[in-house]
């Protein structure tokens, strides 16, 4: 499992040069990636469907309890045929359909990232390394959505996407540590088993909470569902795979994988009811009157991660299996739907509902699909969406309590939806209207052959769901060990479950002919800036803009000088601070103790530092500093330091190099007249110079012998084979360090590359 | 800046300078030297030649982009610390092959894949801080 996940990193990586090579092939090239990973995955199918189990372990921090723990169970299985199989079909399809932007090499590393590091999510047995590549998805969403990114529209809805996922996903961290050191162990599958260890530790309440908001941000419940419909800037096959089939899936992943740990808990369920019930019937409610239709989708999406989270709430056997089972179908009909939407827009130049309709002669294989997949949406037999909602509503009216109030919100939230998929396939294909100024054709093979693949299996699993109920099965006792035998069947005999379903798609269907023979009230319905949620959003986000602009203002007044000043000043009241309790140590002098050659040099430096103050001109300050810098290089030669000295001295170098080279840029050399501007920086100096002495003074009052200094003498040849110690710690033994810096100091000089050739006028000059 | 002993000098400095700092950087793992002097010695040849000739006779001449050099630095340190993972040992930990001994660089090791990298990625940084404010 880890070989699969390294290689869509490692191709993402070797993408640029893959472009080269395939340039529009690309698409067609990367789907072998998923594909080949779905049919590795099938022939695990029958091991885990059995009720086996795959485990991998990789070291990698063992000192902190971070591993590369794999496991495939029936939930991962389950997610990592999504992914790798929508996956395959996402990228054929887009191979075909970015060939209307530009820059789209760029695009596909992005997806390749975001397709490997949801492999490991779901694959990962770890807290720590399911984090991390929780977060890789949302930092690769957040690229892929602000794709078009010289539109304003679609930064700023990544920067949304990013900044409410990415925020959720700290809650997370401090949830998924805190069940760590409740349950003494960073592995997922034992944390389960610990359930009353960490009860006793007092942290499973807040760590459940934590969790649920992570989950919540990513899986776009309410409040913090906006970024979702805001994300539909991102090019459609990106929508149709992170936005609709996998990446949004990926909180109800983790709150069905930690639900025998908190079902039945404290507020677990009534906080997933009620926040998945209301997300559910506001995505329902808004889908109907958009009229864009990836609007329209993407808030039906927002209703059925609502009811994912509803039915993870209700918890009882029966819900959990309905859960698992829409997920599969809620993925199978709106991934196809966005691609098919994405069709429509490439074909016809508008994604707007009131201008499209009479579609079906023009497009008959989109058409098919659309409709094949509207009726598994609204949950029509013999489609896979009609077990799923027969599942729901026996799961909703099975419930001991609130039944009747929680099956009348999914009938409300049914019916909406019904009504959607009507709009999604009568409307756009049948609809009177059709103020389209080009005459659309049928879109490529390349383009239609994916969604109407999944249409295909959407009616092949609701004939015979006998083939795929093992593995659901498997999926639902993961989530609930101890669930009863998942048996789905198309005909249950005329009960409650059939008549509220048929129920559903009468009053959806009625809707849906109101809707449709009232285009202008729908219009005319505008949901007001006070009750939406992501006005809350705007106006903070608009406040930090603000207040950061003030206080960079006040902060960063352009003059070095001041920098300066107030650098030296803060740090050296900090650390009188911290020495306040110290005393002035008395050292004795041996005068003895200095050779000549010491006190010249100290003589040497004392004087330039004098000349450098009173110096009448920038150059000649310049000079004599560079004098006192090779005065300490010498100094460190002469105390056995040839590493620091020759460092030193280059520095010194480049020190005057750099600075001829800004030095006609600077302004005027001032000469300080008025005499308080004098006295605050001859203060400051002596302060500083004061603390500094007094600093040496007292770290030489403590010997100077530590166990590092020894084990490094000693192992630097033994272990590292470098007799030059200094070198070996910079390489070595403290190599992840010096990586740091590395990386700080490739940033500092991006951003002056950036900060002086990036200038409002706009040229560029490749360095 | 004229200087017509500086500009001449230069010329025939630069390659010296070159083999130096690979020399430093090479003996960096026993004596004195190592990666980020190496780099510093390396940049400071260039510097002076920018100094004489500007930025645009130096890329011509020396065909240096600074920024490619930092992101070499950065790939050859993290190469040097995936190498061992390869290995089933975690991340950065030193790989050396015992056998071996190469005149000049050592015994092989991936320590002096990593000094490489903090070779490159210095020379880059000096480099592009150098070309960016020579040229504005």
């Amino acid at each position: 499992m880890l070989t699969t996940i390294l290689i869509g990193f490692l191709l993402a990586v070797l993408l640029p040069w893959l472009y080269k090579f395939f340039k529009a092939n690309t698409g067609r090239f990367l789907a072998v990636f998923p594909a080949a990973a779905f049919v590795w995955f099938a022939t695990k199918h029958n091991q885990i469907a059995a009720g086996g189990i795959v485990k991998e372990a990789y070291n990698w921090m063992p000192g902190l309890g971070v591993s590369l723990d794999f496991k495939l169970d029936g939930l991962s299985l389950l997610f990592a045929f999504l992914i790798s199989g929508i996956g395959a079909i996402v990228l054929l399809y887009a191979g075909t359909y970015m060939k209307a932007y530009e820059k789209t090499d760029r695009f596909f590393v992005a997806l390749m990232i975001f397709m490997a590091s949801m492999l490991g999510l779901v694959l990962s047995d770890n807290i720590i390394s399911l984090f991390v590549f929780w977060e890789l998805t949302s930092f690769s969403s957040y690229f892929l959505i602000g794709f078009s990114h010289e539109k304003e529209e679609s930064r700023g809805a990544a920067l949304k996407a990013l900044l409410i996922t990415a925020g959720g996903g700290l809650a997370l961290l401090a949830g998924l540590i805190l069940l760590g050191i409740g349950g003494e162990t960073n592995t997922i599958s034992e944390l389960l088993m610990r359930g009353d260890q960490i009860a006793d530790s007092g942290f499973l309440h807040v760590a459940m909470m934590l969790i649920i908001v992570g989950c919540f941000t990513k899986s776009a419940q309410f409040p913090f569902h906006f970024w979702l419909p805001a994300a539909m800037a991102a090019p459609t096959p990106v929508s149709a795979y992170l936005h609709s089939a996998t990446m949004v899936k990926a909180g109800i992943y983790l709150l069905a994988r930690m639900s025998p740990l908190f079902n039945g808990t404290g507020n677990w369920n009534t906080t997933l009811l009620v926040v998945g019930g209301i997300t559910m019937l506001m995505g329902a409610s808004t889908a109907v009157i958009q009229s864009d239709l990836k609007k329209i989708l993407a808030y039906t999406t927002v209703s059925a991660l609502g009811l994912l989270t509803m039915l993870l709430g209700i918890g009882t056997e029966i819900a959990i299996q309905a859960a698992v089972v829409f997920i599969l179908a809620h993925a199978l009909y709106k991934g196809a739907l966005f691609l098919l939407a994405g069709i429509i827009d490439h074909q016809t130049g508008t994604r707007n509902i009131r201008k499209l309709g009479k579609l079906f002669k023009k497009m008959p294989y989109t058409g098919t699909a659309v409709i094949i997949a509207s009726l598994s949406m609204a949950g029509i037999p013999p489609l896979f969406g009609f077990i799923s909602k027969e599942l729901i509503y026996a799961s909703t009216i099975d419930m001991v309590i609130n039944s009747p109030l929680t099956t009348s919100a999914f009938f409300i939230a049914g019916v909406l939806i019904t009504a959607a998929a009507g709009i999604l396939s009568y409307k756009v294909f049948f609809g009177k209207r059709n103020k389209l100024e080009s005459q659309p054709t049928e879109a490529p093979f390349s383009l239609v052959a994916g969604p109407l693949l999944m249409a295909v299996i959407a009616v092949t699993l609701g004939i015979s769901s006998r083939f795929i109920s093992p593995l659901l099965n498997q999926a639902s006792l993961a989530v609930m060990p101890e669930n009863i035998e998942l048996q789905l069947s198309l005909w249950h005999g005329i009960n409650t479950e059939l008549i509220m379903s048929m129920a559903t798609i009468f009053i959806g269907y009625l809707t849906f002919l109101f809707i449709y023979l009232n285009p202008k009230f729908i219009a005319s319905i505008k949901v007001s800036d006070k009750i939406k949620t992501s006005s809350v959003y705007d106006r903070t986000i608009s406040t930090v803009v603000e207040i950061s602009k003030r206080v960079t203002i006040i902060i960063q007044n352009g003059n070095l000088r001041i920098y300066v000043f107030v650098l030296i000043a803060v740090f050296s009241l900090l650390s009188l601070w911290v020495l306040k309790d110290f005393s002035v140590p008395s050292i004795s002098i041996l005068w003895s103790d200095f050779r000549i050659y010491d006190i010249v040099i100290g003589l040497i430096m004392i004087a330039a530092c004098f000349y450098a103050v009173m110096a009448k001109s920038r150059l000649l300050a310049i000079a004599l500093l560079g004098v006192v810098g090779y005065g300490v290089a010498f100094i460190f030669i002469m105390f056995g330091a040839p590493d620091l000295a020759i460092t030193q001295i280059l520095i010194e170098t480049i020190t005057v190099v750099i600075f001829v080279l800004v030095l006609w840029k600077l302004p005027k050399f001032l000469i300080f007249t008025e005499s308080f501007i004098k006295f605050r920086y001859f203060m400051i100096s002596i302060v500083f110079g004061g603390l500094m002495t007094w600093i040496v003074m007292i770290v030489t009052q403590y010997p100077l012998e530590s166990h590092l200094k020894a084990y490094f003498a000693e192992n630097s040849y033994l272990l590292a084979k470098g007799k030059n110690v200094v070198n070996v710690i910079l390489v070595d033994f403290r190599s992840l360090d010096t990586l740091g810096e590395m990386v700080v100091l490739g940033i500092a000089a991006i951003g002056i590359y950036a900060l002086v050739k990036f200038n409002k006028t706009g040229k560029k000059e490749e360095l | 800046m004229n200087s017509t002993i500086l500009s001449m000098g230069i010329k025939l400095l630069v390659p010296l300078f070159v083999i130096f700092s690979l020399f430093l950087l090479f003996r960096g793992h026993n004596a004195p030297g190592g990666g980020f002097v190496g780099g510093l010695v390396f940049s400071i040849a260039f510097s002076l030649y920018t100094l004489n000739y500007g930025v645009k006779r130096t890329k011509e001449k020396y065909k240096i982009r600074p920024l490619k050099l930092i992101a070499w630095g950065l790939l050859m340190a993290v190469l040097s610390g995936l190498i061992p993972l390869f290995a089933g040992e975690s991340f950065l930990t030193g790989l050396w092959h015992d056998e071996i001994t190469i005149p000049v660089l050592g015994k092989p090791g991936t320590p002096i894949l990593f000094d490489i990298g903090v070779y490159l990625l210095v020379a880059g940084t000096i480099l592009s801080l150098i070309f960016t404010l020579w040229e504005e």
